[in-house]
């Protein structure tokens, strides 16, 4: 008889043996809710020290790294322990899913912040205002065909009379913790122990994208989700002790499988393609029937639904992503030969203490070598399951993807990438702790075991982070355009705020790249998108004289509001969509309001510090272009 | 009845009967007006109330497993948000509190119905782990309890106060789609928007200027967050054809030009407009 590696053999227990479990029992969730207690208000008070000191000190990071810790060494070495029970294991990564939410939620509890989140929430304002899902999206047309993520926020909205930010914050918070919970039960299927499932679950939080990338409003978060509980599905119904059982997971993998069709693109590609290779791997290593047969309606119905979703409904989706791929592609290929043009170099003016850039550079190393060591216990578990063959292609991906981190038009991609690939990576992690929790050769070694796994573990949650997302985006300070977070300013809002309540809708307008999401959530203005066919940025850079033809564009597609940000550096790429090898910069944009405020066909409705609005001024600019085109005509 | 099949039975019915209650609630508090008592009644159960209803049904085996029903419960959720409200668009229907409401009622008394009228096969526990359902439940309400009031006592309302002062234009000038016409002679009134977002108590002074000369000026004090309306009337000196308006915004002392709002005016005189419908 062979016994699950979680199952301990029962040892006769005396009244002083229950005493004492009891006692531990006690003080260890003593100490991990104590240390949640303490790392929340660690969390809060780093993310409200940095907004008052405006960068001047590091003391904010070591607030914020104190604070992580505080909880996460307990809930670690608890997981580590052999003896903890399998509710304790599950409490504690529901605790943990909650407590990574909060970095994220401190950032900014009142209202969104980040761009995609900008973005996803007006579209989630349009769908509520209109109720109906495909509303056009201005600075991100491709959202508009994966209305999954406002939809479901829009119904739940509508169900509970919750204000908007509310309902979106509920949700995600639901959602980091159902994602762990998935991740455990999903390691937990495959490797028979609940210990193995705790500690993949809590090597998934330490993902680089968990803590601030999948907590923003934006359908990735709720994508990656249904990718893990569809692979829960796959795994439950491969190893249902009943027919009936199976069928009923498979019926929930192929309902979540098709809201995520319709949610996000990539996460329902990942899934198609990963159910794709567990059919193949089914049928390829004759595996039992209805293991074949789960995998085969999985894999047809989740193909056909991408498939059809993207023939007729989002079939601009693969003009959307091919440039992140084909240009990370071939700027890696330029990288490999040495040709370092648009290179991306990890913690470039980064403000973060030394020991989170070492860290950084240590994690994937670390993680490499932790992935190596326990590779063969994943090799061994293939007879388990189909997925296993998956989980491997997952971790292998992972490391493929970390050169992408090198160039300017892959790192986007990669970094969106980890939140699949590191499930992998994450069982991988799991079974590596397990063999530590394993060791059984005194006191002394367990513990020093244990203190090398925790030392692992903090230099991977540490690394991680730093090199998946900048300090601007974790902390609060001052304007800066070294990340769109920062130069979403109580001035900026103001100015969308008064462009609402004064412009007629659509308010059509002309804008930075960087301040474009925020006027259209808080202004609800509908920034024009730039292109080499509607060369909006001539209107800010050129000196000179304007295009005629982009006169009439803008007249005839009423795009009659100019909205200029001081903040903003007057260069190219900060106002084109388009990336511009070399395009230089000419200084701020108060050069530009300089310009504008002189010129006879604008009219300034409004002006700030930093921010003017002005109205294009048709007939104005038509009777300057055409006394602009009579002395060159006279030249010519 | 043999022992087993009333057990299984009667957890069948309890689950029924929850889930109806759910239903119940988050109906009843859909006749509420929109507000926190209400969000705060029915947000927790609309989050996992469908997607239970859903997974009750496929999946009865593992209601002996809370932690996996509810947060399967929860995912499931979601995806029937996002997969109904498409089918009520398919069918013409908006999302509105009583069609979503009246969706989830559907669903949960569907399943209700399966779950007291399906037939019984098998024999088993219903052995309920509630202390682990207690513990998962406890650590979020925990966890998110903790995180608004850290957040309440320590992190400020918005980032690092950045202040600004803002000036534009009020009334209909401030939707103004092109020049205002202005006859020579005539009166001109409009008004301003001032505003002071900065952290202290501002003095201000609003200089109007016609064609580059000043033509008046206002003082205005504002307390930190406050807002006023400047007016400006007064007789327009003839002048050319089109003339520029711009009010300039100064703090001080020191004087410091903050920003500015312009206006181009069109004389209304007879030589004007021929001159603008020839060119």
């Amino acid at each position: 008889v062979t016994l699950p590696m979680n199952v301990a053999l029962p040892v006769p227990l005396t009244g002083h043996r229950v005493a004492a479990q009891l006692r531990v029992r006690t003080s260890g969730a003593l100490v991990v809710w104590l240390g949640a207690v303490v790392g929340s208000l660690l969390l809060a008070y780093s993310v409200a020290y940095a907004g008052g000191r405006a960068d001047t000190d590091q003391l904010h990071f070591h607030l914020f790294w104190a604070g992580e810790l505080a909880f996460f060494v307990p809930a670690l070495v608890w997981l580590l322990r052999p003896a903890t029970g399998r509710g304790a294991r599950v409490a504690i990564v529901a605790a943990t899913g909650a407590f990574d939410y909060l970095p994220k939620y401190f950032r900014d509890p009142t209202y969104p912040l980040f761009h995609d989140e900008l973005l996803h929430s007006r579209q989630l304002a349009h769908v509520v205002a209109t109720g109906a899902p495909f509303q056009p999206s201005p600075t991100l047309a491709i959202v508009r065909f994966f209305p999954g993520l406002h939809t479901a926020t829009a119904a739940l909205e509508q169900a509970t009379g919750a204000p908007a930010w509310v309902t979106q914050t509920a949700l995600l918070l639901a959602l980091h913790v159902i994602a762990l919970v998935g991740v455990f039960l999903f390691a937990e299927e495959i490797t028979r122990s609940a210990r193995i499932g705790g500690l993949a679950a809590f090597a998934y939080a330490l993902n680089p994208s968990f803590l601030f990338f999948d907590t923003q409003f934006a359908y990735e978060s709720l994508g990656v989700v249904f990718f893990i509980w569809v692979l829960v599905a796959l795994v439950k119904a491969e190893r249902a002790p009943r027919p009936a059982v199976a069928a009923g997971w498979v019926a929930l993998g192929v309902m979540l499988g098709a809201a995520s069709v319709i949610t996000h693109h990539m996460s329902s590609y990942v899934i198609g393609l990963t159910l794709l290779v567990a059919a193949a791997t089914a049928i390829g290593t004759r595996a039992r029937r209805r293991t074949v047969l789960v995998a085969l309606l999985l894999a047809t119905a989740l193909t056909a639904a991408v498939s059809g979703w993207t023939l007729f409904v989002a079939s601009g989706v693969v003009d959307y992503l091919s440039p992140h791929i084909g240009g990370g592609i071939g700027q890696l290929m330029r990288l490999v030969a040495h040709e370092q043009q648009q290179t991306h170099t990890l913690f470039a003016h980064s403000t973060a203490p030394a020991y989170e850039q070492w860290a950084g550079r240590l994690a994937q190393v670390i993680v490499f070598g932790v992935a190596v060591f326990a590779v063969r216990s994943l090799l061994g578990l293939r007879a388990r399951s189909i997925a296993v063959s998956g989980l491997l292609v997952f971790s292998v991906l992972y490391f493929a993807s970390l050169p992408f981190m090198y160039t300017s038009a892959g790192n986007e991609g990669a970094r969106r990438s980890w939140a699949f690939t590191y499930l992998g990576v994450a069982v991988l992690l799991g079974l590596a702790g397990d063999r530590v929790s394993r060791i059984d050769r005194g006191r002394l070694v367990i513990r020093a075991a244990t203190a090398a796994a925790v030392v692992v573990g903090t230099i991977v949650l540490v690394g991680n982070v730093a090199a998946g997302i900048n300090a601007y985006y974790r902390f609060p300070g001052p304007a800066s355009t070294r990340s769109e977070v920062r130069t979403v300013t109580p001035e900026l809002r103001a100015a969308a705020a008064w462009l609402k309540q004064t412009q007629a809708a659509p308010r059509r307008i002309l804008a930075d790249e960087f301040s474009s999401p925020a006027l259209a959530f808080f202004g609800d203005a509908f920034p024009a998108t730039p292109s080499a066919g509607f060369p909006t940025w001539q209107v800010y850079l050129s000196t000179h004289r304007l295009p005629p033809r982009l006169e009439g564009e803008l007249r005839s597609a009423r795009y009659s509001i100019v909205v200029a940000n001081a903040m903003i550096p007057l260069s190219r790429r900060f106002y084109s969509t388009v990336d511009e090898v070399g395009a230089s910069s000419r200084g701020g944009t108060s050069v530009a309001i300089a310009r504008f405020d002189r010129s006879p066909w604008l009219l300034k409705l409004y002006g700030s510090d930093k921010l003017a609005i002005y109205r294009i001024d048709f007939d104005a600019l038509q009777a300057w272009l055409a006394g602009q085109r009579q002395p060159s005509e006279r030249r010519g | 009845m043999r022992p087993g099949r009333h057990q299984f039975a009667s957890a069948d019915g309890r689950t029924a009967a929850l889930l109806l209650l759910g239903a119940l609630v988050l109906t009843t508090t859909a006749a509420l007006p929109p507000g926190a008592p209400r969000a705060a009644l029915a947000l927790p159960i609309a989050l996992v109330l469908p997607g239970c209803a859903l997974v009750a049904v496929l999946l009865r085996q593992e209601r002996r497993d809370p932690a996996l029903a509810l947060a399967a419960g929860g995912i499931v959720s979601v995806a029937f948000y996002a997969l109904v409200s498409l089918v009520l668009y398919g069918l013409g229907i908006r999302i509105t509190v009583t069609s979503v409401i009246l969706s989830v009622d559907v669903v949960v008394a569907g399943a209700a119905t399966l779950l007291l009228l399906r037939p019984l096969h098998r024999r088993e526990r219903d052995t309920q782990r509630t202390w682990a359902l207690a513990a998962v439940a406890s650590a979020a309400a925990l966890a998110a309890l903790l995180a608004v009031t850290a957040a309440r006592v320590f992190v400020p309302p918005s980032p690092a106060p950045l202040g600004f002062s803002s000036l534009s234009f009020d009334g209909t000038w401030a939707q103004a789609q092109g020049a205002p016409q202005l006859a020579a002679g005539r009166r001109l009134r409009f008004a301003v928007r001032l505003g002071n977002e900065t952290d202290r108590a501002q003095q201000y002074q609003l200089v109007a200027s016609l064609g580059g000369r000043t033509w008046q000026t206002r003082t205005a004090r504002l307390g930190s967050g406050r807002a006023s309306t400047v007016g400006f009337d007064g007789v327009a000196p003839a002048g050319a054809c089109s003339r520029r308006l711009s009010v300039v915004l100064f703090d001080g002392p020191p004087r410091r030009r903050l920003t500015s709002v312009t206006m181009q005016l069109r004389s209304a005189a007879p030589a004007c407009l021929t001159s603008r419908s020839d060119a």
